[in-house]
């Protein structure tokens, strides 16, 4: 009984997200090019870097990588916290 | 350098920094971390108050990340936003100022609270990182940046709430609390890359000027709904948070109470600044309204029978969520009807962002004093506490205040929203305001409960040996109970200053908008 | 665990320097090949992985200093924090080292590289503190499998306790 409520629950699942990927644009062309026309004619004339790549992961959108590396030193954190050596008796 | 513009960067880098920063201050000794945990709670406290000042006289502040002036927005030829912008309108403000409050109560009372416990410095960095997570979930303006700060605060609060990791329910709880938050998590950033494809600008107030309906944009926000209220505790999706709230240390349940609200803030402004009128609002407010109803009722008739203090306490946590879920969607109800908004839509939001600030507070307060229980008798249990008013009067004066407070006993601050609430649900449908006055009789009801039981009553022999409280856990009860008596006393003050402008920010999506793409809405 | 054969601990004495050193490469090449400071990082502490599995736990744990590595993750971290305040005249991030191809092609002294300015740094920086970030979860996780016999565990109840 619950078997077949995840079953239709996960077909309808899937069926909205592929119905709403189908639609967001025809398959292998953009629709909306405005940012990303913008970051690959000024990255190499403004920020003088070659790999856009970096250039949008550490100048344009650099603060999401410092959160990202903030997410890494907490999952460092937190295991270190769960496998620390307790109290000597 | 007018430093005044750049307090919404400080507003997150100094808890970054001080984060990072605190293993090299760990090999200093303890009181030099203990020292350091208290200067970069205070100064975010101070800053965020800066900060709140500022908005309320200059109005919405913009802040790019990067770019070569900190307000140019739009860069030369384009008519979209590029870089990362920081927004902070009334409502951000007001949110960032309740969370600054308590997480610098919980730093106050974990310094002599996890004073037997290894691995602080750990803790204290994971506590500093989860306070950056939710300051950066309610000031950012950016979508993709909103979900990496929502990793970054469930990434810290999967291993604070694992911190005892002695006790085996601690863990499943952690392990059930970080499944599901994935999940959710998961779900954000799928909404996050539809709206991508579709608009190509990742800036809330950019897509809220460009969004029309279609199946795309339904899709994302049935997904961004139903992730992000299961990252409040709405309804059928809040079954993580009485293990969860339970499990973990007391501070750090004081602030994942606030943790939640910068969820609930997440959902508040997807609803109403980024779809706002494009959406059918009629469906999606009657959705959030029939939820809070549910969490309220379901919720606080589980909390009656509880008689582990933590469990109790997050299932009222749950409740009081559902209150603030109706006064939202009695006012997402009215949103496109002007006369419904003047009549009942704006007191039921005043009512709902009022009752955010005052549940952060006196929740926080009612944790903090579970945990002093707690660290008095070595137990949780209720069944084995007696008599405790003679040993720690503070305490049990305290516990009385955020317990009125919270039942809604006039004129405690709870009463002055929840009557919002229950005035404006009233023109809307007189069911919804029994199901909350019922609501707040069983509130009432389990908090005497846990009173006589803990508080008064003979004293048990198992008791004689109780611990004193110390005084830094009573410094950090103290400042969330002078903030619950201040809004108590000056409640016109509180709702004319503090709520209405934030009010007033979370239904004005041409003023969000107009602040970033300047007026070419 | 223990060490595998010596054919195991040969091929891995010859390869796992080179690791640490194809992974610099990766990192401080980031701002003109693909790659860059995250993906360099994740290379350079596969070097640990593979000493762990050839030479078996009791022998790397003996000799491994954890500060090493916990000074790494931090030094990363804080220079990251220290190029983001120097810009802070302009705004929080701000790429104050970076010269626009046009001026720099004038100027005539850079050579091949275009300066890209903190976006290089930025990114040793964050090489450095993954490097250190990753190893440091190896070598716990690792640790953490052994813990009841390695450690005494004691003293810290959570719980109920009388």
């Amino acid at each position: 009984m619950r078997k077949t409520i995840f079953i239709i629950a996960a077909l309808v699942f899937g069926g909205l997200m592929l119905g709403a990927l189908d639609s967001i644009h025809p398959f292998g062309e953009p629709g909306n090019v405005p940012m990303d026309e913008y970051f690959l004619h000024h990255a190499l004339e403004d920020r003088s870097s070659e790999n856009v790549v970096t250039s949008i992961v550490f100048d344009y959108r650099g603060f999401d990588t410092i959160g990202e590396a903030a997410v890494l030193f907490t999952a460092v954190c937190s295991v270190l916290a769960l496998f620390r050596e307790g109290a000597k008796k | 350098m007018n430093w005044h513009a750049h307090l919404p960067a400080l507003l997150l880098a100094v808890p970054l920094l001080g984060a990072f920063a605190t293993p090299v201050f760990n090999m200093g000794g303890k009181t030099l971390r203990n020292a350091w945990f208290i200067v970069i709670s205070s100064s975010v406290f101070l800053i965020a108050l800066a900060l709140w000042h500022q908005v309320s006289v200059n109005g919405i502040q913009v802040y790019v990340m990067g770019a070569e002036q900190f307000a140019l927005s739009l860069p030369s030829g384009m008519k979209l936003p590029v870089r990362i912008i920081l927004e902070v309108d009334a409502l951000s403000a007001f949110m960032a100022l309740a969370g600054s409050i308590t997480s610098l109560a919980g730093a106050w009372f974990s310094l002599s609270f996890m004073d037997r416990f290894t691995g602080l410095s750990r803790f204290v960095s994971l506590y500093l990182l989860l306070t950056v997570g939710m300051l950066g979930m309610m000031i950012t303006g950016d979508l993709f940046n909103f979900f990496v700060f929502l990793e970054i605060a469930s990434v810290a609060s999967y291993g604070l709430v694992a911190f005892w990791r002695d006790r085996p329910q601690a863990i499943e709880a952690s392990f059930k609390y970080m499944l599901l938050s994935q999940l959710a998590a998961m779900l954000v950033l799928v909404a996050i890359g539809f709206l991508y494809g579709r608009y190509n600008v990742l800036n809330m107030a950019a897509i809220g000027s460009l969004i029309h309906m279609g199946i795309v944009e339904k899709v994302a926000l049935a997904f961004l709904i139903s992730a992000l209220a299961l990252k409040c505790g709405a309804f059928p999706m809040y079954l993580w948070i009485p293990d969860a709230y339970g499990e973990a240390p007391a501070s750090v349940s004081c602030l994942l109470v606030t943790v939640s609200q910068a969820s609930l803030y997440g959902l508040f402004r997807v609803c109403f600044s980024i779809y706002g009128l494009a959406m059918s609002n009629k469906v999606v407010a009657w959705i959030l309204i029939i939820f809070g109803l549910l969490s309220m009722f379901i919720a606080v008739s589980m909390a009656v029978i509880q008689h582990e203090v933590k469990r109790l306490m997050a299932y009222h946590a749950v409740s009081q969520t559902g209150y603030m879920l109706l006064g939202v969607g009695v006012g997402l109800l009215a949103l496109g009807n002007s006369q419904a908004l003047a009549e009942y839509g704006f007191t039921a939001l005043k009512g709902g962002v009022f009752h955010i600030f005052n549940h952060a507070m006196y929740k926080g307060l009612l944790f903090l004093t579970a945990g002093t229980l707690y660290y008095m008798t070595g137990t949780r249990d209720l069944n084995k506490m007696g008599g405790l008013v003679r040993k720690s009067p503070w305490t049990a004066f305290m516990f009385v205040v955020a317990a009125a407070a919270i039942a809604g006993l006039p004129p405690m601050n709870g009463f002055a929203s929840k009557l919002l609430i229950y005035q404006s649900s009233f023109a809307v449908h007189p069911l919804l305001t029994v199901v909350a006055l019922v609501t707040s009789i069983l509130t009432l009801a389990s908090f005497v409960k846990v009173f006589q039981t803990a508080f008064l009553g003979p004293e048990q022999d198992r008791m004689a040996d109780v611990k004193k409280v110390p005084a830094t856990m009573l410094v950090g009860m103290g400042i969330l109970t002078v903030a619950v008596l201040l809004l108590t006393f000056f409640p016109t003050w509180a709702l004319s200053h503090l709520v209405e402008p934030a009010a007033k920010a979370l239904v004005d999506q041409a003023g969000y908008i107009a602040a970033i793409m300047g007026g070419a809405f | 665990m223990k060490p595998l054969s010596i054919v195991v601990r040969t091929c891995c004495d010859m390869f796992a320097w080179f690791m640490v050193v194809f992974g610099s490469y990766v990192i401080i090449h980031g701002d003109v090949t693909p790659g860059g400071g995250f993906q360099g990082g994740a290379i350079v502490a596969t070097f640990m992985a593979l000493l762990l599995v050839a030479y078996g736990g009791e022998k790397v744990l003996s000799w491994v200093k954890f500060s090493f590595y916990n000074g790494l993750l931090i030094v990363g971290l804080l220079l990251f924090l220290l190029f983001g305040f120097s810009g802070m005249a302009n705004s929080f991030f701000y790429n104050f080292l970076a010269v626009p191809e046009a001026v720099a092609l004038a100027g005539g002294a850079h050579g091949i590289i275009p300066p890209s300015g903190t976006i290089a740094l930025m990114d040793i920086a964050v090489g450095i503190e993954v490097t250190g970030g990753l190893t440091l979860i190896l070598l716990y996780m690792f640790k953490g499998t052994r813990m009841f016999n390695l450690i005494e565990m004691g003293g810290e109840t959570g719980h109920d306790s009388r």
